[in-house]
């Protein structure tokens, strides 16, 4: 649940020609609401099904198996639809082709500038450093993609630090916390699926508001920030006797467990060359897929022995290491497209001050 | 003047959460996020639902696992194998066959009851447990 993790090429490659589409500076505001889209389709699509099915089997004329059944082929018409969005996308959702960069390189220095840009252009690592650039239709013959140095240790790093995450989310994913209220505190299903109805759209609202906050403080910090109370309220659920503290600190684990979401997304962007983020988003949902696999086995064992408490606090320590090591690794992380940006601009800074040079 | 005021707090609030953002960007933007609402939610409906329906078809709670971990492991392989070569074959053309699959795998969903037709089906056309109801089924049935 708070991972928010889908299994799916799609997202990858959404994400990566949202972040082509979008300019820089909105782009966390696009995550957010890309990020929002997709709760409340999900919760949409839960609450409908759920309803259509009961008022199908209500009737008692279909069967369970029909019924299902039924939700599948809507399912197949929503493909179509989806199909049918996806044929009306345009051109400049495909990488940008990368004869624009090499005419850069040849007029530059046919012009000769005084140096001031050369080296900053050398950055660029598909770029050659001779005038005369390989002809674009080599590079378009290989459809693997090609990581440069840079971004496999950033890749590296951040798949270290987002598995951690992710086996944190998934020793305490949904199901085993709504077992955990209803063993320990006898609560009924109802308000169960009532709190967590709660806690949902708490948590997709403040996608939004992280996307506000990550103007002004940085991705880094407002993932940081975000994640990190969100971890210690989840260490402290099994702490409290009294249902009503261990929901408190539910809810407010909620308000801010999916803040990171979108920033994250946005930074992962921003980290990595615009031609590799398909490619690096696919291997990091791969990443954090595998991880997440790994949680609810050893939860399971744990609750078996008694023990569930242990899961949370461990989870919540967990998440706190990931917020820790994103703070250490990558605060006054310069992005990718910083870097390409001529030197003047010293300070372009991803994790939180603009270019105006206020934090 | 109160009605002025009221402006300029909505407008400085669809700043902040950035819905100018939403709504001023680009016609291919806002078919991604139309595209995700609408996966995502034939994804709710049919996670939802995944785990009941293979137990009305007869299969144990073993053969559910099995079907759980399978389709997880094959998704993950397919995705990850679809999102290298997605800009090198070009990204709509996954998009519309990803959504492809997606329909044909929810066609094999509501046509054949059989097991192994439908962890194929699952695998390709990406139709995944959610997570979570996953654990749910497991925690049940081993309990």
């Amino acid at each position: 649940m708070s991972s928010g993790n889908e299994i799916g090429p799609f997202r990858a490659i959404e994400e990566s020609t949202l972040a082509q589409l979008t300019p820089t500076a909105i782009r966390s505001d696009v995550f957010a609401w890309y990020t929002l889209f997709g709760n409340a389709g999900t919760a949409c699509g839960t609450m409908a099904c759920g309803w259509v099915v009961q008022r199908l089997l209500s009737r008692g004329q279909w069967s369970e198996v029909s019924a299902y059944r039924f939700i599948f082929a809507v399912y197949a018409v929503l493909g179509l639809l989806k199909l049918a969005l996806s044929v009306m996308l345009s051109d400049k959702c495909e990488p940008e082709p990368p004869t624009q960069q090499y005419q850069e390189v040849v007029q530059l220095d046919s012009v000769e500038a005084e140096g001031l840009l050369s080296d900053d252009e050398d950055i660029e690592e598909e770029t050659p450093k001779k005038p005369e650039a390989p002809p674009p239709e080599m590079k378009r013959r290989s459809i693997w993609p090609v990581i440069s140095p840079q971004s496999q240790s950033t890749l590296f790093k951040l798949c270290l630090l987002f598995a951690v995450d992710s086996l944190a989310s998934g020793l305490a994913p949904l199901s085993w916390m709504t077992y955990f209220f209803n063993r320990k505190f006898n609560l009924p299903e109802g308000q169960l699926g009532t709190l967590f109805f709660v806690t949902n759209i708490i948590s997709s609202i403040s996608n939004l508001a992280a996307s506000s906050l990550a103007k002004r403080i940085g991705l880094i910090k407002t993932m940081v920030f975000t994640h990190l109370p969100s971890a210690i309220f989840l260490a402290l659920i099994p702490l409290p006797s009294t249902a009503w503290l261990a929901m408190t600190f539910l809810i407010l684990r909620s308000c801010t467990q999916s803040m990171d979401q979108a920033p994250r997304q946005a930074f992962l962007a921003a980290a990595v060359l615009p031609s590799e983020r398909t490619a690096v988003m696919g291997f990091v949902n791969v990443v954090k897929t595998l991880s997440q696999s790994g949680g609810p086995v050893a939860t399971g064992y744990l609750a078996g022995i008694g023990k569930f408490w242990i899961a949370f606090l461990v989870a919540g320590a967990m998440k706190a290491s990931y917020d820790l090591g994103m703070l250490k690794m990558f605060l006054g992380y310069k992005s990718r497209e910083e870097e390409d940006e001529t030197g003047k601009r010293v300070n372009g800074r991803v994790d939180g001050e603009t270019e105006n040079g206020h934090a | 003047m109160a009605s002025q005021r009221m402006k300029t707090l909505l407008s400085n609030a669809a700043e902040e959460l950035g819905v100018l953002s939403i709504l001023h960007s680009s016609r291919d933007t806002k078919l991604l996020c139309l595209q995700r609402f609408t996966r995502l939610f034939a994804y709710g409906a049919s996670t939802l639902i995944l785990a009941l329906y293979l137990s009305s078809l007869g299969t144990s709670d073993a053969g559910i696992g099995l079907f759980m971990t399978l389709t997880l492991l094959g998704d993950v392989v397919i995705s990850f194998l679809l999102t290298l070569v997605a800009d090198g074959l070009g990204r709509r053309r996954i998009l519309i066959l990803g959504a492809a699959l997606m329909s044909a795998s929810g066609v094999m969903f509501a046509i054949s009851g059989k097991y192994w037709v439908l962890v194929a089906a699952s695998i390709f056309g990406v139709i995944s447990p959610r997570y979570v109801a996953a654990c749910l089924y497991i925690q049940k049935a081993s309990s």
